[in-house]
């Protein structure tokens, strides 16, 4: 049986990384519905914001660079796990200006998951474990 | 009249209920709040000496979930090809899915907390994801028969093994393995080996599957949690207004 554990180990190892990059688990599939290695930032006016589960969304309106107004939606990780990362329902509120990164949806051009918000005195907010207060 | 033979079973009965007592009562207290653990190194090399050579590692626990096509190396077999060849991936997006639970074979190894209530004849699992609520009887009852109603949480049946607690499920509905369209079957086998560290402040579990249905020989997850005195699980209260 010592066998299987040396087999498996450097698998073992690679499953610590991969948690370790974790990109944040959803209800539907991250991978297959986001890029996991892209990135996309966009600033403008929080025009709604909703805390509950499966995901956070948030409503932003964005001026693009022709001066036109675009509406983009941007969805976070848990709410559940997000809650003990410092996050909750008044963490974003219309009206605020803010600027949000994150990872690009593949069939959506307006539509993100955050990776972290950052506001207009230059607070941050991130969803993800090590970039804020992580008690995972 | 009570003949020698029923004395022997009596006490043979008596025996075997009173080493169950103890066992039970020697058994580790894994209750508590437990959350996932995020390891650099593994820790929990232990119990994958006990992992079958022939059940397939799948490297997508705690949250690294696998991309569309990629299904760890499992061979398919025609009936979960075609079910994945007819997946609607945009559904994943709607009202009416939203707020569906994964099963226990897949809800285990999602990265939110539990809270472990541990009794004699039961252990309960309470999920913060989605709210899920798993019971392990631990009274040396069998499975039900197959007429018994299959669901997300599936019908579980535990016993320790030293320090180490067993847990064989079945009874499952079918619901997604992976989370990126291949489903397990209604009729998947899980069993669990759950291990607790010797200063209790880690809990190990491996999880070992057969679902010739839609999968060739066997497969395994490993997971890992850490204890947290005093916190406790919020709802989940999964909103549907997700959903487009």
């Amino acid at each position: 049986m010592k066998k299987t554990a040396r087999v498996i180990l450097p698998g073992i190892t690679a499953l610590f990384l991969s948690i370790g990059a974790s990109l944040g688990f959803a209800h539907h599939s991250f991978p297959v519905h986001f890029v996991p290695d892209g990135e996309v930032t966009v600033s403008g006016v929080v025009k709604s914001f909703r805390f509950a589960n499966p995901h956070g969304v948030l409503e932003l309106t964005v001026i693009n660079e022709d001066g036109e107004e675009e509406a983009w939606r941007a969805e976070t990780n848990s709410p559940s796990i997000l809650r003990r990362r410092g996050w909750n329902r008044d963490s974003l509120s219309a009206g605020d200006e803010i600027t949000i990164t994150g990872w690009p949806a593949r069939n959506d051009d307006n539509y993100m998951r955050i990776r972290s918000v950052t506001f207009a005195d230059g607070s941050i907010l991130a969803t993800q474990r090590g970039q804020t207060l992580d008690q995972d | 009249m009570i003949k020698p033979i029923q004395i022997r079973s009596i006490l043979f009965i008596s025996l075997l209920l009173s080493s169950m007592t103890m066992m039970a009562a020697d058994a580790p207290d894994i209750s508590g709040f437990w959350t996932v653990k995020f390891e650099q190194t593994p820790t929990g090399t232990e119990l994958f000496e006990k992992l079958p050579e022939d059940a397939l590692f799948i490297n997508d626990a705690g949250g690294g979930e696998l991309a569309e096509g990629d299904y760890g190396g499992l061979q398919l077999t025609e009936r979960a090809l075609r079910e994945i060849s007819e997946y609607d991936f945009e559904f994943e997006f709607s009202m009416a899915y939203t707020c569906m639970p994964p099963s226990a074979v897949f809800y285990m190894q999602a990265p939110f907390p539990m809270e472990i209530d541990q009794g004699r004849d039961l252990i309960v699992f309470r999920m913060e994801y989605f709210d899920m609520v798993r019971i392990i009887y631990m009274d040396g009852r069998d499975h039900p028969g197959e007429d018994y109603p299959h669901s997300k949480n599936g019908h579980s049946i535990g016993h320790w093994e030293g320090d180490e607690l067993v847990v064989d499920s079945t009874h499952f509905v079918a619901s997604t393995f992976m989370n990126n369209g291949f489903n397990h079957s209604e009729d998947i086998h899980m069993i669990e080996r759950f291990k607790m560290s010797e200063d209790g402040q880690t809990l190990w579990l491996t999880q070992v599957y057969e679902d010739p249905a839609v999968f060739a020989g066997r497969a395994s997850r490993y997971m890992a949690w850490r204890k947290v005195p005093g916190e406790h699980i919020y709802p989940y209260d999964c909103d549907p207004s997700f959903g487009r």
